[in-house]
């Protein structure tokens, strides 16, 4: 059997409701798939942005604080550390590696941030994509999104970062700090989060350039750990790699006392995660809602249109047509529309996301994974397969009425 | 194969049950023998396209039977009975009951849709045929747009597709010209005789009735003569 003849014959019956009812079952699936989608990618893309920050320490203060500033480069003052911990946990057996970071400065809204050459490199995990890491104090390292290229001459400025990528603004332009020069020397690859917008340069520069020294007991001291503890100074925060999971937990036992703060970034994001989520809940709710009211609807639509169908249906027995071609071209109409919609849908509400991730990449640099999950797409399936089936109680009901009388309706 | 058509005690009510409703037919027999065209008429009310319906198995009788040979079509279920017309049955309409959104060629080979995936050459050949037959382009556009003598041609050209063996038609000129008529009462005519179908349609059209081998007259639910034929 083939009922594609009849299935268009009714489409084109609907005119133009046959446009419109797709049309508003795209935008209830489109609101939903961009809600569910932006949201997922956004706790992937924060989740991914804190993969090398196994353990953080800082001064006793807001943990949620201390890991927006030093994973989202969120700009705050912090209070500082002891820098004689870096030389404590360069010497400590359960650490892997271990990392300052240090805010503060800024370079046309681009911030500057002060670490060693080991975790601009990610401990090995990453190579520069041009050029090399920094080997003296007055070298710089941009990351992949920074528009500057090698060889290009920077002067910091103390200033608040992040305000305006790209842009110096009057606050920067009036506290520049003259006669403090970085020379790109290398480019970082993507890594999809706001450190591709930083500037990366060595924590002995940084501190020299605030009047504190460079750590070290000698002026041309190699950069890096060991540090003088006597002369270092004090820094935002360190990034720890503990050498297993035993030692992390026990390192930030160790650390949330005397003085000082330790905590997995994991926890504060799951925190966050946990009111994110019930956001969630509640968007994922009312959109569940809204896609519920609409398919309604328009199974409603569907089931008048089928009831007035009453006469091609007796038609189609009159000549012989079997139930289950009657059926079929009853379920056909439907899921024509119901699927026109969703398709629509999808394509509307992948767009929106994506739109939406644009967005959020320009304010927080987070590059976010735009992807249709199972969920989502089981959801629509299951909406498609309910609606469409319960189009087909017109038709079934329509076997109940002899093919005379329907034909006289 | 054509087969004796038997209609026996034929009894049509239109209302809640069979004793208080209004009897549509009233103990109707008649028997129509294979190849035999057969019209009826009668005022209007008189039951004649309720005649038709009945023996189409599209509406059920309260008493009696109508048999297409050993085969007792008012007792058969519904999906057999579907088949059985599907098979046997070309049916032209009083009001066309065409889709209007579809063209003349697909309005005729619609029947075909209903066992096949890909209309067959020779099936799409013979609808073309009969289109050309009842003076219709197959390319022409929806049903809905053509003039009531062309919908009743269509409608003629879609119940003789598929060769049937029993032809039932209602008022089959009555939306023709003078001219069309007679070339539709041909088509009819000469289509049933020439494939050994049975026709039976009712009409007043004088032209069609002389074609007939008999003409039966309905009043009131009852068949007043047989014109001859048993039963």
């Amino acid at each position: 059997m083939n009922p594609w003849a009849v299935v268009l014959a009714d489409l084109r019956a609907l005119r133009w409701i046959a446009w419109l009812a797709p049309m508003l079952i795209a935008i209830a699936v489109a609101v939903g798939v961009a809600v569910s989608a932006q949201e997922a990618a956004l706790r992937q893309a924060s989740a991914r942005a804190a993969d090398d920050f196994d353990l953080l320490i800082g001064a006793p203060g807001s943990a949620t604080q201390l890991t927006l500033t030093t994973i989202y480069l969120r700009p705050d003052a912090l209070p500082l550390v002891d820098g004689a911990l870096l030389n404590a946990l360069a010497g400590d057996p359960r650490v892997a590696a271990a990392a300052p970071v240090a805010f503060g400065d800024v370079v046309h809204g681009h911030p500057v941030v002060g670490t060693t050459a080991a975790f601009a490199a990610r401990w090995g995990r990453i190579a520069p994509l041009e050029g090399r890491l920094f080997e003296r104090e007055g070298e710089a390292v941009v990351g992949a999104d920074v528009r500057m290229r090698l060889g290009d001459s920077l002067t910091p400025s103390h200033a608040t970062a992040g305000q305006r990528i790209g842009v110096e603004r009057p606050e920067e332009a009036g506290h520049r700090h003259e006669g403090v020069h970085y020379v790109v020397v290398g480019r970082l690859p993507r890594l999809g989060t706001a450190w591709d917008q930083a500037i990366l340069v060595p924590i002995e520069s940084v501190w020299e350039t605030h009047g504190l020294g460079n750590g070290h007991a000698a002026d041309d001291a190699l950069l890096g750990a060991p540090f003088d503890a006597a002369k270092v100074p004090g820094v935002p925060a360190i990034v720890v790699r503990p050498k297993a999971v035993a030692d992390a937990y026990a390192l930030r036992a160790h650390y949330r006392q005397g003085g000082t703060m330790a905590f997995f970034p994991a926890e504060v994001l799951v925190s966050l995660y946990s009111v994110l989520g019930d956001l969630r809940d509640t968007i994922v709710v009312a959109t569940v809602l809204n896609d519920v009211l609409v398919f309604a609807a328009i199974t409603l639509l569907l089931l008048a249109l089928a009831g007035l169908r009453r006469r091609r249906y007796a038609l189609l027995r009159a000549l012989g047509a079997s139930r289950s071609y009657i059926l079929l071209t009853a379920w056909l109409g439907a899921a024509a529309i119901l699927l026109t919609g969703c398709l629509g849908g999808l394509a509307l509400g992948s767009a929106g996301a994506w739109l939406a991730a644009w967005f959020v990449q320009q304010r927080t640099d987070l590059a976010l994974g735009i992807g249709l999950g199972v969920r989502e797409l089981a959801q629509i399936g299951v909406l498609i397969l309910v609606a469409s089936v319960l189009a087909l109680l017109p038709a079934l009901a329509s076997f109940r009425t002899p093919v005379a009388d329907a034909l006289r309706s | 194969m054509t087969q004796r058509l038997t209609v026996a005690a034929l009894t049509v009510v239109r209302g809640h049950t069979a004793d208080s409703g209004r009897r549509i037919l009233d103990n109707v027999d008649l028997v129509i023998e294979p190849g035999a065209v057969v019209a009826i008429t009668g005022p209007s009310g008189a039951g004649k396209t309720t005649l038709l319906q009945a023996i189409a198995g599209l509406t059920r009788p309260a008493t009696g039977s109508v048999a297409w040979g050993a085969l007792e079509i008012s007792r058969l279920p519904q999906a057999s009975c579907d088949h059985w017309r599907r098979n046997t049955v070309g049916l032209v309409f009083q009001d066309f009951q065409l889709v209007g959104e579809l063209g003349t060629l697909a309005n005729v080979m619609l029947p075909a849709s209903f066992d096949h995936w890909r209309t067959p050459a020779l099936l799409r050949d013979r609808a073309i045929a009969l289109l050309g037959r009842v003076g219709l382009d197959a390319r022409a556009g929806r049903a809905a747009s053509l003039s009531p003598g062309e919908q009743q041609r269509l409608a003629i050209a879609r119940a003789l597709v598929r060769d049937p063996r029993l032809i039932l038609a209602d008022e089959p000129t009555a939306s023709l010209d003078t001219e069309n008529a007679v070339a539709i009462a041909d088509l009819l005519v000469g289509t049933a005789r020439q494939c050994g179908a049975s026709l039976m349609m009712v009409s007043h059209d004088s032209g069609l009735l002389r074609r007939a081998d008999h003409v039966l007259r309905l009043a009131a639910g009852r068949l007043m003569s047989n014109g001859g034929l048993a039963g």
